[in-house]
Protein backbone atom coordinates (compact mmCIF):
# COMPACT_ATOMS: atom_id res chain seq x y z
CA UNK A 1 0.00 0.00 0.00
CA UNK A 2 2.74 2.43 1.06
CA UNK A 3 4.69 1.38 -2.01
CA UNK A 4 1.74 2.21 -4.28
CA UNK A 5 1.26 5.63 -2.68
CA UNK A 6 5.01 6.27 -3.06
CA UNK A 7 4.83 5.31 -6.74
CA UNK A 8 1.82 7.57 -7.22
CA UNK A 9 3.59 10.59 -5.70
CA UNK A 10 6.71 9.81 -7.69
CA UNK A 11 4.66 9.80 -10.90
CA UNK A 12 3.01 13.10 -9.95
CA UNK A 13 6.42 14.61 -9.25
CA UNK A 14 7.78 13.18 -12.49
CA UNK A 15 4.87 14.64 -14.42
CA UNK A 16 5.33 18.12 -12.93
CA UNK A 17 9.09 18.02 -13.43
CA UNK A 18 8.78 16.87 -17.04
CA UNK A 19 6.04 19.37 -17.73
CA UNK A 20 8.29 22.15 -16.41
CA UNK A 21 11.17 20.80 -18.48
CA UNK A 22 9.19 20.60 -21.73
CA UNK A 23 7.22 23.80 -21.18
CA UNK A 24 7.97 26.21 -24.06
CA UNK A 25 9.57 28.89 -21.89
CA UNK A 26 10.48 31.14 -24.79
CA UNK A 27 6.85 31.24 -25.89
CA UNK A 28 5.69 31.75 -22.32
CA UNK A 29 8.11 34.66 -22.14
CA UNK A 30 6.66 36.10 -25.36
CA UNK A 31 3.20 35.83 -23.80
CA UNK A 32 4.41 37.65 -20.65
CA UNK A 33 6.08 40.23 -22.88
CA UNK A 34 2.78 40.92 -24.69
CA UNK A 35 0.94 41.28 -21.39
CA UNK A 36 3.62 43.69 -20.13
CA UNK A 37 3.43 45.67 -23.37
CA UNK A 38 -0.24 46.38 -22.59
CA UNK A 39 0.98 48.15 -19.45
CA UNK A 40 3.58 50.13 -21.40
CA UNK A 41 6.56 47.96 -20.46
CA UNK A 42 8.51 46.68 -23.46
CA UNK A 43 11.59 44.47 -23.40
CA UNK A 44 13.52 44.60 -26.63
CA UNK A 45 16.79 43.57 -28.34
CA UNK A 46 16.97 40.63 -25.95
CA UNK A 47 18.36 37.16 -26.63
CA UNK A 48 16.37 34.38 -24.97
CA UNK A 49 17.30 30.73 -24.38
CA UNK A 50 15.24 27.83 -23.09
CA UNK A 51 17.59 25.54 -21.17
CA UNK A 52 15.22 22.92 -19.79
CA UNK A 53 14.74 23.81 -16.18
CA UNK A 54 16.27 27.22 -16.77
CA UNK A 55 15.31 30.19 -18.86
CA UNK A 56 17.96 32.74 -19.78
CA UNK A 57 17.76 36.22 -21.23
CA UNK A 58 20.68 38.44 -22.22
CA UNK A 59 21.15 42.09 -23.18
CA UNK A 60 17.56 43.18 -22.68
CA UNK A 61 16.58 46.81 -23.11
CA UNK A 62 13.70 47.73 -20.88
CA UNK A 63 11.41 50.60 -21.87
CA UNK A 64 8.57 52.06 -19.85
CA UNK A 65 6.04 54.15 -21.79
CA UNK A 66 8.43 53.97 -24.76
CA UNK A 67 11.20 55.58 -22.68
CA UNK A 68 14.32 53.44 -22.53
CA UNK A 69 14.69 52.95 -18.79
CA UNK A 70 17.25 50.18 -18.21
CA UNK A 71 19.55 47.65 -19.81
CA UNK A 72 19.72 44.20 -18.22
CA UNK A 73 22.88 42.21 -18.99
CA UNK A 74 21.82 38.73 -17.87
CA UNK A 75 18.71 37.24 -16.40
CA UNK A 76 18.12 33.61 -15.50
CA UNK A 77 14.97 31.99 -14.18
CA UNK A 78 15.51 28.58 -12.62
CA UNK A 79 12.41 26.46 -12.06
CA UNK A 80 12.96 23.47 -9.78
CA UNK A 81 9.40 23.02 -8.46
CA UNK A 82 10.29 23.43 -4.79
CA UNK A 83 12.86 26.15 -5.31
CA UNK A 84 12.48 28.80 -8.01
CA UNK A 85 14.94 31.60 -8.47
CA UNK A 86 15.11 34.64 -10.70
CA UNK A 87 18.63 36.02 -10.86
CA UNK A 88 19.48 39.26 -12.63
CA UNK A 89 23.05 40.40 -13.21
CA UNK A 90 24.00 43.99 -13.99
CA UNK A 91 21.17 46.38 -14.52
CA UNK A 92 22.09 49.81 -15.86
CA UNK A 93 19.38 52.38 -15.48
CA UNK A 94 18.91 55.10 -18.09
CA UNK A 95 20.83 58.31 -17.49
CA UNK A 96 17.56 60.23 -17.26
CA UNK A 97 17.00 58.49 -13.91
CA UNK A 98 20.31 59.54 -12.43
CA UNK A 99 18.68 62.21 -10.33
CA UNK A 100 16.64 59.55 -8.51
CA UNK A 101 18.96 56.56 -8.17
CA UNK A 102 22.57 55.49 -8.72
CA UNK A 103 22.51 53.91 -12.16
CA UNK A 104 24.24 50.56 -11.63
CA UNK A 105 22.52 47.65 -9.90
CA UNK A 106 24.91 44.71 -9.59
CA UNK A 107 22.46 41.89 -8.97
CA UNK A 108 18.91 41.08 -8.02
CA UNK A 109 17.65 37.73 -6.66
CA UNK A 110 13.98 36.86 -6.41
CA UNK A 111 13.37 33.50 -4.70
CA UNK A 112 10.24 31.47 -4.21
CA UNK A 113 10.62 28.21 -2.31
CA UNK A 114 8.35 25.75 -0.53
CA UNK A 115 10.15 26.55 2.71
CA UNK A 116 8.42 29.95 2.65
CA UNK A 117 5.39 29.36 0.43
CA UNK A 118 3.50 32.52 1.36
CA UNK A 119 6.18 35.01 0.37
CA UNK A 120 8.60 35.81 -2.40
CA UNK A 121 12.02 36.85 -1.15
CA UNK A 122 13.96 39.66 -2.77
CA UNK A 123 17.63 40.51 -2.39
CA UNK A 124 19.60 43.08 -4.31
CA UNK A 125 22.81 45.06 -4.24
CA UNK A 126 24.30 47.83 -6.29
CA UNK A 127 25.71 51.32 -6.11
CA UNK A 128 22.73 52.27 -3.93
CA UNK A 129 23.79 49.77 -1.25
CA UNK A 130 22.09 46.54 -0.26
CA UNK A 131 18.41 45.77 0.04
CA UNK A 132 16.47 42.79 1.31
CA UNK A 133 12.78 42.30 1.35
CA UNK A 134 9.80 40.14 0.60
CA UNK A 135 6.46 40.24 -1.07
CA UNK A 136 3.71 38.67 0.99
CA UNK A 137 1.36 36.72 -1.24
CA UNK A 138 -1.34 36.78 1.42
CA UNK A 139 -1.36 40.51 2.22
CA UNK A 140 -0.01 41.54 -1.20
CA UNK A 141 2.46 43.72 0.64
CA UNK A 142 5.98 44.57 -0.41
CA UNK A 143 8.53 45.24 2.32
CA UNK A 144 12.06 46.41 1.54
CA UNK A 145 14.83 47.04 4.03
CA UNK A 146 17.60 49.15 2.56
CA UNK A 147 21.15 49.57 3.76
CA UNK A 148 22.11 52.64 1.74
CA UNK A 149 25.64 53.16 0.47
CA UNK A 150 27.62 56.30 1.19
CA UNK A 151 26.80 57.53 -2.32
CA UNK A 152 23.10 57.01 -1.71
CA UNK A 153 23.22 58.83 1.63
CA UNK A 154 25.12 61.77 0.16
CA UNK A 155 23.57 62.31 -3.26
CA UNK A 156 20.13 60.73 -3.13
CA UNK A 157 18.61 62.06 0.06
CA UNK A 158 15.48 62.96 -1.87
CA UNK A 159 14.91 59.32 -2.81
CA UNK A 160 15.65 58.19 0.74
CA UNK A 161 12.86 60.47 1.95
CA UNK A 162 10.43 57.95 0.46
CA UNK A 163 11.76 55.38 2.95
CA UNK A 164 11.23 55.26 6.68
CA UNK A 165 14.42 55.56 8.67
CA UNK A 166 14.96 52.80 11.22
CA UNK A 167 16.91 53.09 14.44
CA UNK A 168 19.75 50.86 13.22
CA UNK A 169 20.48 53.21 10.31
CA UNK A 170 18.58 51.13 7.78
CA UNK A 171 15.61 52.36 5.80
CA UNK A 172 12.33 50.56 5.22
CA UNK A 173 9.78 50.85 2.46
CA UNK A 174 6.36 49.23 2.64
CA UNK A 175 3.78 49.23 -0.12
CA UNK A 176 0.51 47.35 -0.37
CA UNK A 177 -0.98 46.36 -3.69
CA UNK B 1 12.20 -13.41 -20.30
CA UNK B 2 8.46 -13.52 -19.84
CA UNK B 3 8.99 -13.04 -16.11
CA UNK B 4 10.96 -9.83 -16.76
CA UNK B 5 8.13 -8.36 -18.81
CA UNK B 6 5.61 -9.17 -16.14
CA UNK B 7 7.51 -7.60 -13.32
CA UNK B 8 5.92 -4.61 -11.49
CA UNK B 9 9.13 -2.73 -12.23
CA UNK B 10 8.46 -2.85 -15.96
CA UNK B 11 4.90 -1.64 -15.35
CA UNK B 12 6.32 1.24 -13.36
CA UNK B 13 8.74 2.11 -16.16
CA UNK B 14 5.89 2.09 -18.69
CA UNK B 15 3.77 4.28 -16.38
CA UNK B 16 6.68 6.71 -16.05
CA UNK B 17 7.10 6.86 -19.83
CA UNK B 18 3.39 7.51 -20.24
CA UNK B 19 3.64 10.35 -17.72
CA UNK B 20 6.60 11.85 -19.63
CA UNK B 21 4.65 11.49 -22.87
CA UNK B 22 1.58 13.24 -21.40
CA UNK B 23 3.80 16.06 -20.04
CA UNK B 24 5.34 16.53 -23.49
CA UNK B 25 1.92 16.45 -25.12
CA UNK B 26 0.59 19.11 -22.77
CA UNK B 27 3.63 21.31 -23.35
CA UNK B 28 3.03 20.98 -27.11
CA UNK B 29 -0.58 22.11 -26.59
CA UNK B 30 0.74 25.08 -24.59
CA UNK B 31 3.26 25.82 -27.38
CA UNK B 32 0.43 25.74 -29.95
CA UNK B 33 -1.55 28.42 -28.12
CA UNK B 34 1.31 30.66 -26.97
CA UNK B 35 2.67 33.50 -29.14
CA UNK B 36 5.65 32.68 -31.35
CA UNK B 37 7.11 36.17 -31.35
CA UNK B 38 7.80 38.79 -28.75
CA UNK B 39 7.32 42.53 -28.71
CA UNK B 40 9.98 44.95 -29.90
CA UNK B 41 10.09 48.66 -29.26
CA UNK B 42 9.20 50.56 -32.41
CA UNK B 43 11.80 53.24 -32.85
CA UNK B 44 10.45 56.59 -33.88
CA UNK B 45 11.92 59.62 -35.57
CA UNK B 46 14.62 61.42 -33.65
CA UNK B 47 14.16 64.82 -32.09
CA UNK B 48 16.50 66.62 -34.51
CA UNK B 49 13.64 67.55 -36.71
CA UNK B 50 12.68 68.87 -40.08
CA UNK B 51 12.20 72.15 -38.23
CA UNK B 52 13.52 75.03 -40.24
CA UNK B 53 13.19 78.58 -39.17
CA UNK B 54 12.48 81.10 -41.84
CA UNK B 55 13.55 84.60 -40.83
CA UNK B 56 10.40 86.22 -42.01
CA UNK B 57 11.22 89.55 -40.38
CA UNK B 58 14.24 90.14 -42.60
CA UNK B 59 12.23 89.24 -45.64
CA UNK B 60 9.72 91.88 -44.68
CA UNK B 61 12.50 94.39 -44.35
CA UNK B 62 13.54 93.60 -47.89
CA UNK B 63 9.94 94.11 -48.87
CA UNK B 64 9.97 97.61 -47.45
CA UNK B 65 13.19 98.48 -49.26
CA UNK B 66 11.62 97.63 -52.57
CA UNK B 67 9.34 100.62 -52.62
CA UNK B 68 9.13 100.98 -56.33
CA UNK B 69 7.69 97.73 -57.42
CA UNK B 70 6.78 96.91 -60.91
CA UNK B 71 3.10 96.73 -61.44
CA UNK B 72 2.22 93.12 -61.42
CA UNK B 73 0.05 91.40 -63.84
CA UNK B 74 -3.21 89.99 -62.70
CA UNK B 75 -3.90 86.55 -64.13
CA UNK B 76 -7.28 85.23 -64.94
CA UNK B 77 -8.60 81.98 -63.55
CA UNK B 78 -11.08 80.23 -61.29
CA UNK B 79 -11.51 81.28 -57.66
CA UNK B 80 -10.70 78.79 -54.94
CA UNK B 81 -13.44 78.88 -52.37
CA UNK B 82 -12.20 76.50 -49.68
CA UNK B 83 -8.89 78.31 -49.10
CA UNK B 84 -7.98 81.66 -47.59
CA UNK B 85 -4.94 83.79 -48.39
CA UNK B 86 -3.83 85.44 -45.17
CA UNK B 87 -0.58 87.02 -46.34
CA UNK B 88 1.94 87.11 -49.14
CA UNK B 89 5.41 88.27 -49.95
CA UNK B 90 7.36 88.48 -53.17
CA UNK B 91 6.57 88.97 -56.80
CA UNK B 92 5.77 86.72 -59.71
CA UNK B 93 7.90 83.58 -59.36
CA UNK B 94 9.65 84.41 -56.09
CA UNK B 95 7.97 84.62 -52.74
CA UNK B 96 5.68 83.02 -50.23
CA UNK B 97 2.01 82.88 -49.42
CA UNK B 98 0.38 82.29 -46.05
CA UNK B 99 -2.68 80.16 -46.65
CA UNK B 100 -5.21 78.25 -44.61
CA UNK B 101 -8.28 76.16 -45.19
CA UNK B 102 -11.56 77.92 -44.44
CA UNK B 103 -12.48 75.02 -42.13
CA UNK B 104 -9.24 75.46 -40.12
CA UNK B 105 -8.59 79.13 -40.55
CA UNK B 106 -6.11 79.31 -37.65
CA UNK B 107 -3.86 76.57 -39.04
CA UNK B 108 -1.81 78.56 -41.49
CA UNK B 109 0.87 77.21 -43.82
CA UNK B 110 3.73 79.05 -45.43
CA UNK B 111 3.93 78.03 -49.09
CA UNK B 112 6.75 79.03 -51.42
CA UNK B 113 6.31 79.37 -55.17
CA UNK B 114 6.50 75.84 -56.59
CA UNK B 115 5.19 74.18 -53.41
CA UNK B 116 1.76 72.63 -53.09
CA UNK B 117 -1.05 73.10 -50.63
CA UNK B 118 -4.14 70.91 -50.59
CA UNK B 119 -3.27 69.68 -54.08
CA UNK B 120 -2.85 73.18 -55.54
CA UNK B 121 0.62 74.24 -56.66
CA UNK B 122 1.56 77.87 -56.03
CA UNK B 123 2.65 79.19 -59.41
CA UNK B 124 2.93 82.97 -59.04
CA UNK B 125 2.42 85.94 -56.72
CA UNK B 126 0.49 89.09 -57.60
CA UNK B 127 -0.04 92.37 -55.78
CA UNK B 128 -3.01 91.19 -53.71
CA UNK B 129 -3.54 87.63 -54.87
CA UNK B 130 -1.72 84.46 -55.70
CA UNK B 131 -2.16 81.97 -58.51
CA UNK B 132 -2.37 78.26 -57.87
CA UNK B 133 -2.29 75.60 -60.56
CA UNK B 134 -4.08 72.29 -60.54
CA UNK B 135 -4.55 69.95 -63.51
CA UNK B 136 -3.13 72.63 -65.85
CA UNK B 137 -5.80 75.14 -64.72
CA UNK B 138 -5.06 78.39 -62.93
CA UNK B 139 -6.86 79.29 -59.73
CA UNK B 140 -6.71 82.73 -58.14
CA UNK B 141 -6.79 83.25 -54.41
CA UNK B 142 -7.23 86.80 -53.25
CA UNK B 143 -5.83 88.27 -50.06
CA UNK B 144 -8.22 88.05 -47.13
CA UNK B 145 -9.83 91.44 -46.49
CA UNK B 146 -11.61 92.79 -43.45
CA UNK B 147 -15.41 92.97 -43.62
CA UNK B 148 -15.35 96.67 -44.46
CA UNK B 149 -14.20 97.14 -48.02
CA UNK B 150 -11.00 99.13 -48.10
CA UNK B 151 -10.41 101.75 -50.67
CA UNK B 152 -7.97 100.68 -53.32
CA UNK B 153 -5.39 103.23 -52.16
CA UNK B 154 -5.24 101.59 -48.76
CA UNK B 155 -4.65 98.09 -50.09
CA UNK B 156 -0.92 98.22 -49.87
CA UNK B 157 -1.12 99.62 -46.36
CA UNK B 158 -3.38 96.80 -45.30
CA UNK B 159 -1.02 94.24 -46.71
CA UNK B 160 1.96 95.63 -44.84
CA UNK B 161 0.10 95.85 -41.54
CA UNK B 162 -1.02 92.27 -41.90
CA UNK B 163 2.52 91.18 -42.64
CA UNK B 164 3.69 93.02 -39.57
CA UNK B 165 1.12 91.17 -37.53
CA UNK B 166 2.40 87.90 -38.88
CA UNK B 167 5.95 88.95 -38.07
CA UNK B 168 4.93 89.79 -34.54
CA UNK B 169 3.30 86.40 -34.29
CA UNK B 170 6.58 84.73 -35.11
CA UNK B 171 8.34 85.60 -31.93
CA UNK B 172 11.90 86.81 -31.97
CA UNK B 173 14.34 84.01 -31.23
CA UNK B 174 15.52 84.15 -27.63
CA UNK B 175 19.09 83.32 -26.87
CA UNK B 176 19.93 80.47 -24.54
CA UNK B 177 23.45 79.67 -23.49
CA UNK B 178 24.82 76.15 -23.69
CA UNK B 179 26.04 76.63 -20.10
CA UNK B 180 22.47 76.92 -18.86
CA UNK B 181 21.60 73.65 -20.55
CA UNK B 182 24.70 71.93 -19.20
CA UNK B 183 23.83 73.22 -15.74
CA UNK B 184 20.36 71.67 -15.88
CA UNK B 185 21.68 68.48 -17.49
CA UNK B 186 24.12 68.07 -14.60
CA UNK B 187 21.56 69.04 -11.96
CA UNK B 188 18.28 67.53 -13.14
CA UNK B 189 16.98 67.92 -9.59
CA UNK B 190 17.14 71.69 -10.11
CA UNK B 191 14.72 71.37 -13.04
CA UNK B 192 12.01 70.06 -10.72
CA UNK B 193 12.77 72.79 -8.21
CA UNK B 194 12.36 75.48 -10.83
CA UNK B 195 9.46 74.11 -12.81
CA UNK B 196 6.62 71.67 -12.29
CA UNK B 197 5.23 70.07 -15.43
CA UNK B 198 2.56 67.42 -15.76
CA UNK B 199 0.90 65.81 -18.73
CA UNK B 200 -2.51 67.01 -19.87
CA UNK B 201 -4.88 64.45 -21.32
CA UNK B 202 -7.81 64.71 -23.67
CA UNK B 203 -9.97 61.61 -24.05
CA UNK B 204 -7.31 59.58 -22.24
CA UNK B 205 -4.50 60.64 -24.55
CA UNK B 206 -1.68 63.04 -23.73
CA UNK B 207 -1.82 66.16 -25.87
CA UNK B 208 0.76 68.29 -24.08
CA UNK B 209 2.55 69.13 -20.86
CA UNK B 210 1.19 71.83 -18.61
CA UNK B 211 3.32 74.11 -16.46
CA UNK B 212 1.81 74.04 -12.99
CA UNK B 213 4.52 75.95 -11.20
CA UNK B 214 7.44 78.05 -12.34
CA UNK B 215 10.03 79.78 -10.23
CA UNK B 216 9.94 83.41 -11.35
CA UNK B 217 13.70 83.76 -10.72
CA UNK B 218 14.56 80.64 -12.69
CA UNK B 219 15.94 80.48 -16.18
CA UNK B 220 12.69 78.90 -17.34
CA UNK B 221 10.78 82.06 -16.46
CA UNK B 222 13.31 84.09 -18.45
CA UNK B 223 12.57 81.89 -21.44
CA UNK B 224 9.08 83.36 -21.62
CA UNK B 225 7.26 80.38 -20.17
CA UNK B 226 4.42 81.04 -17.75
CA UNK B 227 2.33 79.11 -15.30
CA UNK B 228 -0.64 77.57 -17.12
CA UNK B 229 1.13 77.28 -20.49
CA UNK B 230 0.67 73.92 -22.17
CA UNK B 231 3.65 72.88 -24.27
CA UNK B 232 2.18 70.96 -27.18
CA UNK B 233 5.03 70.77 -29.68
CA UNK B 234 8.81 71.01 -29.62
CA UNK B 235 10.90 71.18 -32.77
CA UNK B 236 7.96 69.97 -34.83
CA UNK B 237 7.48 66.90 -32.64
CA UNK B 238 4.07 66.63 -31.00
CA UNK B 239 4.54 66.09 -27.28
CA UNK B 240 1.92 63.38 -27.05
CA UNK B 241 3.95 60.93 -24.98
CA UNK B 242 6.55 60.87 -22.25
CA UNK B 243 8.90 59.35 -24.80
CA UNK B 244 8.68 62.47 -26.95
CA UNK B 245 9.45 64.65 -23.93
CA UNK B 246 12.33 62.42 -22.79
CA UNK B 247 13.76 62.28 -26.31
CA UNK B 248 13.91 66.05 -26.28
CA UNK B 249 15.58 66.00 -22.86
CA UNK B 250 18.09 63.32 -23.93
CA UNK B 251 19.05 65.12 -27.15
CA UNK B 252 19.13 68.61 -25.75
CA UNK B 253 22.91 68.83 -26.15
CA UNK B 254 22.66 68.17 -29.89
CA UNK B 255 20.11 70.89 -30.57
CA UNK B 256 21.07 74.40 -31.62
CA UNK B 257 17.61 75.77 -32.31
CA UNK B 258 14.54 75.02 -30.30
CA UNK B 259 10.98 75.83 -31.21
CA UNK B 260 8.24 75.40 -28.65
CA UNK B 261 4.58 75.69 -29.48
CA UNK B 262 2.54 76.47 -26.41
CA UNK B 263 -1.13 76.91 -25.71
CA UNK B 264 -1.67 80.09 -23.73
CA UNK B 265 -5.23 81.27 -23.07
CA UNK B 266 -6.40 78.77 -25.69
CA UNK B 267 -4.18 80.37 -28.32
CA UNK B 268 -1.18 78.75 -29.93
CA UNK B 269 2.04 80.69 -29.54
CA UNK B 270 5.47 79.91 -30.85
CA UNK B 271 8.64 80.43 -28.83
CA UNK B 272 11.96 80.10 -30.57
CA UNK B 273 15.32 79.73 -28.87
CA UNK B 274 18.78 79.84 -30.35
CA UNK B 275 21.27 77.92 -28.27
CA UNK B 276 24.80 79.29 -28.28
Amino acid sequence: MVKSIGKFFFLIFLFLAMFLFFLPKENLYFFAEKELAKKGVVISKEEVKDKGFRFEMHHAHLSVSSIESAVVSDLSLSLYLFYNKLHIDSIYLASSLKSFLPLAIKEVDVIYSVLNPLAVEIETKGDFGKAKGDFSLVDKKLTIILQPSKLMRQKYRGTLRNFKKLKNGEYSYVKSF
Amino acid sequence: MLKVFNTPFLNFIIASLVVVFVAKLLSLVAWWYLPKQGVELQSQEGIQPKYRRIVFNSMLEMQKVKKEEKKRKKSSGINITNMVLKGLYGNDKNGFAIVALRSKIKETSLIAVGESFSGYKLSSINLDSVVFTKNSKDYILELLKPKQQLQSGKRREQKVSYSEAVAAELAKPREVTRNDITYYAKNPRQIWKDISIREVKKKGKIYGFKIYKINSRSKFAKLGLRRGDIIIRANNVDLTSYKAAFDLYNHINEIDTMQLVILRDNEEKELVYEIH
